[in-house]
């Protein structure tokens, strides 16, 4: 019986290993509850498909930024009691829906276990209220057996007067333009009649040792808060790269100065000592690398829209 | 001895021999706001000083990109060392693939072993 069990879930492993090869980061691999070598290399394989589906969209970001583009992909309708009227193609293609079943299907049935409850509660809902409008992000069990999560915006139309009631449920999806050449080729052309004015130096794309190199320098700043930093060219030294590098790298993958991600950086940790801690709010300033307690309450306000004070005073949370 | 414990939806906390003891209740999704909120109660029960952290996970089934991420960054703060006890296999390889992606601001280990875990902290008591 156990070797049926891992039989399934070797099948799905495998299932989840096409996918991946086939440039699909967002599904997962339902967890089976166990504690196993299996169990640990399915863990494994969802992680690196969280990170993928991460890092795979930073990278289209930073090869087309104005490239990325948004378009429906499923859309859904249900009858009054949650059963399939009609999908568009792609979500037929994602349910192997094909529409011409006897009895129309419950949509429950393409919900994952874990999302079941959520479901519920969303049903419920949807029958109580006279205009349902709402966001869920709802794990999608597919036909595979590999579980997708998917944000769905899901809403009720009633039309009285023509006797139409049906739940509409629709998600969106950002698609990797830069993986497009023609795409690619088309928007740099364009970029470049339309911005002439430009005078940012052309960021060449960067290599994977680059990206070590700029996440170095990038723990490096987070590792080293509450000190000043050392020059660009210091900074390059301990990070083994070259100053105009690493200027113009961190910026591309960052999308932020060196000075002004540490600032940021330094202010975030403040406000959760603020929040959080006794601490008075003198030796946040220090800690946080602030030299000097005007300077870091007047960026403070700037980033937040009130004074370390005001925070003290009047927001900080329960103890 | 143990002082100042303290129990809040997700976690039981206590200082006991100069070392901060942290326990994950159980938590089927450790979200976002979840890993906030536990931070922000750890800090505020910590009240300034900094402890060398005994951090039991054992209670988290599950947990979501965005609050790893957020862990990475805020979890360690005012901690001096983090030992991570989970004996769990699945747990274990999760545990490493944070941190050999996220690498903590402080010394970080994970234990299947709670003496282990102590001895390991004992070079970062105050």
């Amino acid at each position: 019986m156990e070797s049926a069990i891992d039989h399934v879930r070797v099948a799905q492993i495998l299932e989840m290993l096409l996918s991946l090869s086939k440039g699909r980061f967002d599904c997962r691999i339902p967890l089976s509850g166990e504690d196993d070598d299996l169990e640990a290399v399915v863990v494994t394989l969802n992680l690196m498909a969280e990170e993928m589906n991460q890092t795979l969209a930073y990278y289209s970001h930073l090869r087309a930024p104005e490239g990325v583009t948004e378009s429906i992909n499923l859309l859904v309708f249900l009858d009054m009691d949650f059963r399939v009227k009609s999908m568009n193609i792609e979500a037929s293609r994602l349910f192997e829906y094909r529409g011409t079943e006897a009895a129309a299907i419950s949509f429950s049935q393409y919900i994952a276990t874990n999302g079941q409850q959520l479901w519920k509660s969303i049903t419920k809902s949807l029958l109580h209220s006279d205009s349902y409008e709402a966001k869920h992000q709802l794990p999608l069990l597919l036909p595979s057996g590999l579980v997708k999560d998917t944000h769905f915006t899901i809403y009720t139309r009633k039309e009285y007067a023509a006797g139409l009631f049906e739940i509409v449920l629709c998600s969106y999806e950002t698609k990797l333009t830069s993986v497009m050449l023609e795409d690619e080729v088309r928007q740099a052309a364009a970029k470049k009649v339309s911005s002439p004015k430009s005078t940012e130096k052309a960021s060449p794309f960067l290599s994977t040792q680059d990206l070590h190199i700029l996440q170095s320098a990038h723990d490096y700043i987070l590792q080293n808060l509450s000190s000043d930093l050392p020059s660009l060219r210091e900074l390059a030294h301990i990070c083994g790269t070259n100053e105009n590098k690493l200027k113009y790298g961190f910026k591309q993958l960052f999308g932020q100065t060196i000075f002004r991600f540490q600032k940021n950086e330094r202010l975030v940790r403040a406000s959760m000592y603020l929040r959080n801690t006794e601490m008075d709010i003198k030796t946040i300033s220090r800690t946080c690398g602030f030299k000097s307690f005007s300077h870091f309450s007047r960026v403070f306000k700037e980033k937040y829209g009130y004074c370390p004070t005001q925070l003290r005073g009047g927001k900080r949370m329960r103890g | 001895m143990k002082t100042n414990y303290f129990e809040s939806p997700y976690s039981k906390l206590w200082v006991q021999e100069g070392v901060l003891h942290f326990i994950y209740k159980p938590i089927p999704l450790l979200d976002l706001s979840i890993a906030r909120e536990v931070v922000s109660g750890r800090l505020q029960f910590q009240r300034g000083i900094s402890y060398p952290v005994l951090c039991d996970t054992r209670g988290i089934v599950r947990t979501a990109k965005d609050a790893r991420d957020y862990l990475a960054h805020e979890g360690s703060l005012m901690a001096r060392a983090v030992a991570i006890i989970d004996d769990r296999r699945v747990a274990v390889v999760m545990q490493q693939f944070y941190l050999s992606k996220n690498r903590p601001e402080v010394p970080t280990r994970v234990f299947s072993d709670k003496a282990e875990a102590l001895e390991f902290l004992r070079d970062y008591l105050g």
